[in-house]
């Protein structure tokens, strides 16, 4: 039996080796999107393609297994030329400064960006001048969802702008039936820490200290305090369901099965949520009694390989992704281009202005940590760990908190 | 495998073939071990002696690496406890279920292929998919499996959300991909002659008795190579842990090979990850040849029953 | 041992039987299940055992979601060509350690268990490195040309077996004025059909299941396997479960046939009494 493979293998063998016929000029590009989001990544480079023959665009969708595969890359020499980026610390050395193509009049225009996302892709470098490694392509601001068939059962009144916890735990706990499995609001039980900071913004503190030295004071404030307490009570008072932690069964489904009333998440589940015909209504997130109300953003930006041999093309594929072109192709997140969100008359569609409300102020005020500190990765960790451990005692919080602020501050000096 | 010893006539004097014949043989290995293990191997023996970020500049800091590790990371020394803790179950686990069902399906049956197929058959799921299937049937709040043991009374369990669970659960998750361990036993078990079965029970000697006198004996070598490579797996265990709980919940299922690999692709300190993943390198070689070492008191070849020892 | 007794032994291995085949099927049945369940009879309590519709749809979806048919013909390729590599080269090797007295043996083996133990995480990044330098990344060369160097772990099995082969078939043969080569192919390789078809079935496993070895080699999608498109249906914030276990399914349908086929090769003891001399 061998002996009939071999000359196969021998012929496949000599198949395998001649792939790869080069067009002209060959771009890779790298994306963490998958299924629906990948198909318009591949429409925007077909497009791109289009506008410049002779060039390919090769997209290279990794999903979940993105960052090993670019951080692999990376260390070995033989990164993409284009890859969409937000952890930009951990990768400043190895991506391109666009600064000087962003001089003068490059063909961008830099004031329809909405503004607040701009200061997440600028890295303060060592000599203390600061650079943009990114463009954002786009964005979600994070948003409550309401089920408006539940509330209309409980014959509540939707939520309005301007609300506040005290009114979001009024309506949970009406809407919630714990014997049946149905909750008035999902708590995330395992929480990106970077998403959850939205929280302790809105209540006035934050993971770190505004110039990223420590977390002790901050990340076991009183108020740090204050917001698990609050989400620990929901738990336990039955009003909401910690989902997230031991459970594959995402808040989507519960939603969708009419199990869950309300649920803060990013744009993401909206897709789902329209497919099921779900009667479903958005408001931005609640404020925490007279305080300003703060939602983190999530960015996805281009960024171009420091190593890139085709660096100009590179940008000319990085300004074609934020063009308005571009830029209106991509219906699975909000546009960066307020011409674009505009034209699409998205300020005034009820499901998708809170996210434009929920914009972060210009200035970059609240810097998510890891932009204050290029070693908020090993504190994370901790902080992931403190978060689940709150939600896995329900107790003991602020003792919790006190040990993993030890931690996460000798965490910040390796 | 002969169990009987044949008498031992040597037809004629051992081997003497040219020098460099059995170089010959091994030379794919060894071609294979210089250009594909060994290079790399040393390469991180090198840049495990660096403060080597995966981007950027490298900078030499001689044993530092090994002394924090050592002396100072809390996560290190927690990560080994987590992993010895799941040595210690896995091991015996996976190695007695395994045995179990190679003797159950080694019995003259009706149907055994069937049966044979149906507990080998896990194994051939992919890990991406394994780790998706188990995680919705463990599920908390709406997994079947908490479904079916209410009927038995049995309150949920929280078999990935609780730091008392999830350890066990990936254990038990495991042993669902036995299949490839009890193959390597069942054909060492056919390998033993039925004769020898009947003889000792027409000598009287029981079941319990037969066991150890007999099959556990010949089985010495097989059971030799399930509990090496076992115990390897069981410290190199990533996949699990990855992709199932994620090293949670509160780090109770963070496993070296987790730390390793979130210190080289998460944290981006090759030197670090380097220095960490020869320790527990050495660690695993320090278990092996204690076993091997050890092994020579109970594993028996036939061969050397014919004064052939190697 | 009366026959009642007997009889109570056979009930009971029978239930052990049925009891554990129940529990190893399970997941099976349920990944069946879900493939074809419609979205909302997912997170149904008390869970759905049958859906009311079966959408036997779905698989053509899942298939038809992603270019599957070219990830299928590089998974072949790849599953094939390191299959052959492997056995050819592992039973060579194997027969070299088990059947040869040389100086540095036992610690030339000890060196090859030694590196079934190294860490993946270790050599990754020069592994990567070399096979850049080699002009090898985004081929399927990094996946299939190590394979034919032989693996420590399917060297060792197969060297377990040759040792319990008795020497006698060797001297008889070396009279006849074979050389160990010869006795290696003529007489070793049919005597390890067992064992080679066992070595078979693990390697075309690992292979047509590596994730992390196409994750890191490969970069562009024609030259994806798949399990690389199994794991796009699964992303931080979503994961497509309809689609998933429809390709679970289907992707464990070619191993499943081989073992099917291998097994009676395996376990067959006419085979089997090759072994035993």
């Amino acid at each position: 039996m061998l002996n009939k493979v071999i000359p196969l293998a021998l012929a496949a063998g000599l198949a395998f080796g001649a792939t790869g016929a080069l067009a002209d000029q060959t771009l890779r590009f790298a994306t963490w999107d998958s299924n629906e989001s990948l198909e318009i990544q591949k429409a925007i480079a077909a497009a791109f393609e289009t506008a410049h023959p002779g060039v390919t665009v090769q997209v290279e969708a990794y999903g979940d297994g993105y960052d090993t595969k670019i951080a692999a890359g990376f260390g070995a020499g033989d990164a993409p030329d284009v890859m969409y980026m937000w952890n930009f610390p951990a990768y400043a050395q190895s991506l391109l400064p666009l600064d000087g193509y962003l001089a003068g009049d490059n063909g961008l225009d830099m004031t329809d960006f909405a503004a607040g996302l701009l200061p997440y892709a600028r890295i303060t470098n060592a000599d203390g001048t600061a650079s943009t490694l990114g463009i954002p392509a786009g964005y979600t601001t994070f948003v409550t969802y309401y089920n408006k068939d539940m509330f209309d059962a409980a014959g509540l009144a939707y939520p309005a702008e301007g609300w506040t916890w005290d009114d979001l735990r009024a309506a949970a706990a009406k809407l919630a039936k714990p014997d049946e499995k149905v909750y008035g609001f999902g708590v995330d039980g395992n929480p990106d820490p970077y998403d959850f900071e939205t929280y302790l913004w809105s209540n006035g503190s934050s993971w770190i200290s505004a110039d990223g030295k420590t977390t002790s004071g901050y990340l076991n404030a009183p108020e740090t305090t204050q917001v698990f307490q609050m989400f620990v009570d929901m738990v336990k008072g039955g009003e909401a369901v910690l989902f997230g932690v031991g459970d594959n069964g995402s808040y989507r489904e519960l939603f969708n099965a009419d199990k869950l009333g309300m649920v803060i998440s990013g744009t993401w589940p909206m897709p789902d949520f329209e497919a099921a015909g779900k009667n479903f209504g958005v408001v931005g997130l609640p404020a925490f009694a007279g305080k300003p109300v703060h939602s983190n953003v999530g960015i996805s930006s281009l960024s171009i390989a420091k190593d890139s041999k085709e660096p100009d093309l590179a940008w000319e594929f990085v300004k074609f992704y934020a063009s308005p072109e571009a830029v209106a192709m991509r219906k699975n997140d909000i546009p960066v281009l307020n011409s674009v969100a505009k034209a699409q008359g998205m300020d005034t569609n009820p499901k998708f202005a809170p996210f434009l409300a929920m914009l972060p102020p210009a200035d970059g005020t609240n810097s998510p940590a890891f932009l204050r500190n290029p070693n908020w990765g090993r504190a994370q960790e901790v902080v992931a760990e403190a978060i689940q451990q709150i939600y896995v005692d329900l107790d003991g919080i602020q003792a919790i908190l006190d040990d993993a602020a030890l931690r996460a501050d000798k965490a910040l000096t390796k | 495998m002969r169990p009987v010893a044949a008498p031992a006539t040597r037809l004629s004097s051992r081997f003497r073939p040219g020098a460099a014949t059995p170089y010959l043989f091994i030379a794919p290995w060894m071609i294979g071990f210089l250009a594909f293990t060994l290079g790399p191997l040393l390469f991180s023996l090198y840049i495990s002696f660096f403060d080597w970020p995966l981007v950027g500049e490298p900078e030499f800091s001689g044993l530092k690496n090994y002394t924090t590790i050592l002396t100072d990371d809390a996560d290190f020394i927690r990560s080994l406890k987590v992993t010895l803790k799941f040595a210690a179950m896995f091991v015996p686990a996976n190695l007695i279920v395994a045995l179990l069902l190679a003797m159950l399906l080694n019995q003259p049956m009706f149907a055994s292929g069937f049966f044979r197929a149906a507990f080998y058959v896990p194994s051939i799921i992919s890990g991406v998919a394994l780790v998706t299937i188990w995680s919705w049937l463990l599920s908390h709040e709406y997994g079947v499996i908490n479904y079916m043991l209410s009927f038995l009374g049995i309150a949920q369990i929280n078999w990935l959300g609780s730091p008392n669970w999830a350890p066990v659960s990936i254990v038990l998750v495991s042993l669902w991909s036995v299949g490839g361990t009890m193959l390597i036993f069942l054909a060492g078990l056919k390998g033993i002659s039925k004769e020898l079965y009947e003889a000792a029970s027409l000598s009287g000697v029981g079941k319990i008795g037969q066991f150890f006198l007999i099959t556990l004996p010949l089985l010495s070598p097989v059971l030799l190579f399930n509990l090496v490579t076992t115990v390897i797996a069981a410290f190199q265990q990533l996949t699990l842990a990855l992709l199932l709980t994620k090293g949670g919940p509160v780090k109770s299922t963070y496993m070296l090979a987790m730390y390793i690999y979130d210190n080289a692709f998460k944290y981006h300190d090759m030197g670090y990850a380097a220095a960490m993943s020869w320790l527990m390198l050495l660690l695993i070689i320090a278990l092996t040849v204690a076993i091997f070492k050890f092994s020579s008191m109970w594993v028996f070849y036939e061969t050397e029953v014919k004064g052939e020892k190697p | 041992m009366t026959e009642g007794q007997s009889k109570l032994r056979l009930a009971s291995k029978w239930a052990a039987l049925l009891g554990v085949t129940l529990l190893f099927l399970f997941p099976f049945y349920w990944t069946l299940v879900t493939a074809i369940k419609a979205k909302p009879e997912l997170l149904t309590w008390p869970p759905v055992w049958w859906p009311a519709k079966p959408q036997w749809g779905n698989f053509a979806a899942a298939w038809a979601a992603q270019p599957f048919g070219t990830y299928l013909k590089n998974s072949v390729l790849v599953t094939l060509l390191s299959t052959i590599g492997q056995l050819l080269s592992s039973s060579l090797v194997a027969f070299g350690f088990a059947r040869f007295d040389f100086p540095g043996r036992n610690f030339l083996f000890m060196v090859l268990l030694a590196a079934m133990m190294i860490p993946w995480d270790v050599t990754m990044i020069p592994l990567y490195m070399e096979f850049n330098w080699l002009g090898w990344i985004n081929t399927l060369k990094p996946l299939i040309v190590p394979a034919w160097f032989g693996a420590p772990f399917f060297i060792f099995l197969l060297r377990q077996f040759i040792m319990s082969i008795p020497r006698e078939l060797d001297e008889a043969a070396k009279m006849d004025g074979a050389n160990m080569f010869q006795i290696y192919w003529k007489i070793h390789l049919p005597l390890m059909l067992p064992a080679l078809v066992l070595v078979g079935t693990f390697q075309v496993l690992a292979a047509w299941n590596d994730y992390l070895g196409p994750l890191i080699f490969l970069n562009d999608e024609s030259l994806y396997t798949l399990t690389l498109g199994l794991a796009r249906f699964k992303t931080l914030h979503d994961t497509n479960l309809t689609a998933l276990a429809a390709m679970t399914i289907i992707l464990c349908l070619p191993p499943l046939v081989l073992f099917l086929t291998a097994q009676r090769y395996i376990m067959d003891s006419s085979l089997s009494s090759g072994i035993k001399g």
